[in-house]
């Protein structure tokens, strides 16, 4: 084992040396006996730890769960504007969207071709002598 | 409608219970994970104004945001982390663009709960690598190495896998290792 491999280990596994893997501990014990750089690989990871469970100190939060509910009480309100508003707009804006389409729809074709307009009064007159009984002779 | 499936007092039960706009079960919900929220915001973000405004936060995103949580799918406990951590990141980005160091308060943390590290310049040493470690590496540490999570709840949170986990914790743990073994030298 060299000093690289004892970091990985040391990466993985953490400072205390019982949890290695059985077959890595025995040779990580004579890289210690011998190397300094491991040695104070150990120390500083032993000291990494202390800092760590040190900084699982963690100042009281005063009344927070009441501050919570207060918030929350301030705000139902605009939560309750805001799922509405998420319920309805997506039909309202698509509702809309359909309005407009069907104005400009309308808008532009206020005035018919000539011709269209002339064939439907032909139709119009036609069906309407045919209804009466008065049909012209073609013969 | 209550779920036969789910005993009353979990979390899976009273989020049902959320999503149907029940505010005394929004409640328990509060109590039962205000302690641990805060304590993980503050580990992250060091700052005890920060960690109180992110965890209300938090939990007035749980309320509007209940429809979205689905069980089976993720904890509450992970989904509420994963908020809080969204949350932290997002304060990290404000004070980064006002020019004030977002690590600062960890470092004002670091300070106030390391005096077993008698050497000064130790102490120095680790705010230094503290201020260094990116954010994720910070959130892996915190959750594995000082909440005793698992490394696949954490990995839940971080949105990542095991390996991933491990990767950052390894990397920020050889950061402060390194950069106390430089102190000593």
């Amino acid at each position: 084992m060299n000093e690289q491999n004892f970091e990985d280990l040391l990466d993985r596994h953490g400072s205390d040396l019982s949890l290695w893997p059985e077959n890595v501990r025995e040779e990580a014990h004579e890289l210690l006996a011998q190397s300094p750089a491991a040695r104070s690989m150990l120390n500083a990871e032993l000291i990494v730890d202390n800092v760590l469970s040190d900084a699982m100190v963690v100042p009281n939060a005063d009344r927070l769960e009441q501050k919570i509910m207060a918030r929350f009480a301030a705000q139902k309100r605009r939560f309750a504007f805001d799922q509405w508003r998420a319920f309805f707009w997506k039909p309202a804006f698509a509702a809309t969207c359909s309005l407009a389409f069907g104005f400009y729809l309308g808008a532009a074709n206020q005035e018919l071709p000539v011709d269209l307009a002339e064939d439907l009064t032909y139709v119009t007159f036609y069906d309407h002598e045919e209804w009466s009984g008065d049909v012209p002779d073609e013969s | 409608m209550d779920s036969p499936t789910l005993k009353a007092d979990t979390d899976e039960y009273l989020m049902q219970q959320v999503q149907q706009r029940d505010e005394s079960a929004f409640s328990l919900l509060v109590q039962r994970h205000t302690q641990s929220i805060h304590a993980f915001i503050y580990r992250l973000c060091g700052n005890q104004s920060d960690a109180e405004d992110i965890a209300q936060e938090t939990f007035l995103r749980l309320w509007q945001r209940a429809a979205q949580w689905t069980p089976n799918t993720v904890q509450l406990s992970t989904w509420l982390h994963q908020i809080a951590r969204n949350l932290c990141i997002d304060q990290f980005r404000r004070e980064r663009s006002t020019k004030r160091s977002s690590v600062q308060e960890t470092v004002d943390l670091v300070d106030s709960t390391i005096d077993s590290i008698e050497d000064a310049a130790q102490r120095r040493a680790i705010r230094d690598a503290i201020r260094t470690l990116p954010e994720r590496q910070r959130t892996a540490i915190v959750l594995c190495q000082v909440q005793g999570w698992t490394q696949q709840d954490a990995a839940k949170v971080l949105d990542t896998t095991v390996d991933g986990v491990q990767a950052l914790i390894g990397r920020a743990r050889r950061t402060l290792r390194g950069l106390l073994m430089k102190n000593n030298e």
